[in-house]
């Protein structure tokens, strides 16, 4: 299963993965966040051997992203 | 700074279109109110965007913190995105300007510092100055792509041709088949073991 997953993230990264597969996998890893580490390590190998420097993402990187933009958006929310 | 605007203008560029129609859906799914798309699009840019923000910041920390303020400059913009440019264009330039106005405001921070002989005494823990290039980073980022040269000079020969001609020539899939004589599938599955493999070698230095 993981394998899997895995195959389609390196054909993901690589702009391989047809429409249907790609969207159903960017789902997988919204809903599984700990699935994004390979997709995270993939690129930045990929990354590296082009600007040669080794980034490791942060932990929660895009989650950050997704609690400030909510944070932004609950004053809307709670309008009348 | 301005000299590696050409390499990433040729980047944009060769968005393939299939990811550039994806773009498109996740962008029009956010403007009618479906922000989980949004946090697609940040899945699969988040490493390019942090990449291009590094070489302007030069500091891989930082560079994730611009990062993110681009990203939520780049919803915030969202509404008003036409689609005249690809998506990822449309970022790249969010996140320059993001990175150069993050430049002008360092600066301008760096240069009304005023340094005693006791802040020079504690500046190992100043936090603006920490992360910035320091020895113990570039010793292990030079251990890092040593390893990872190794790895993929290590690889079997035909793991080893299919990674180049991807990372390196930006072939696809299509192309790397015609070249080695074999199917797709053996390519995308030689490319999936060839980064197995490389992963594995590098996982020791990260953990």
């Amino acid at each position: 299963m993981s394998e899997d997953i895995n195959l389609k993230i390196s054909q993901f990264m690589d702009n391989e993965l047809e429409h249907d597969d790609a969207l159903k996998l960017l789902n997988t890893l919204a809903a599984q966040p700990q699935l994004q580490h390979k997709l995270n390590r993939y690129t930045a190998i990929s990354q590296a051997l082009k600007s040669q420097v080794y980034i490791d993402l942060k932990v929660g990187f895009s989650e950050n992203i997704a609690e400030c933009i909510q944070k932004e958006l609950a004053p809307d929310l709670e309008k009348p | 700074m301005a000299v590696h605007e050409p390499i990433e203008r040729a980047e944009m560029i060769n968005q393939p279109r299939n990811s550039e129609q994806l773009d498109e859906e996740l962008v029009l799914r956010v403007q009618q109110g479906d922000k989980a798309a949004y946090d697609f699009l940040v899945i699969k840019y988040q490493h390019k965007i942090i990449q291009l923000v590094n070489r302007y910041v030069k500091d891989p920390s930082e560079a994730q913190d611009v990062a993110q303020e681009a990203f939520i400059k780049a919803y915030r913009a969202l509404g008003d995105f036409r689609g005249d440019a690809a998506f990822y264009t449309w970022l790249y330039r969010i996140a320059i300007n993001t990175a150069k106005n993050y430049l002008i405001l360092r600066t301008r921070r760096h240069s009304n510092y005023q340094l005693d002989i006791q802040e020079l005494e504690t500046i190992g823990n100043a936090p603006q100055l920490q992360g910035m290039d320091t020895p113990e980073q570039l010793l292990l980022n030079e251990e890092i792509m040593t390893t990872l040269n190794k790895a993929i000079e290590d690889l079997p020969e035909e793991m080893r041709i299919a990674f180049k001609l991807r990372e390196f020539e930006g072939s696809s899939y299509e192309e790397i088949a015609l070249a080695m004589g074999c199917p797709i599938g053996t390519i995308r599955s030689r490319l999936f073991r060839a980064r197995e493999a490389i992963d594995k070698q590098l996982t020791p230095l990260l953990e």
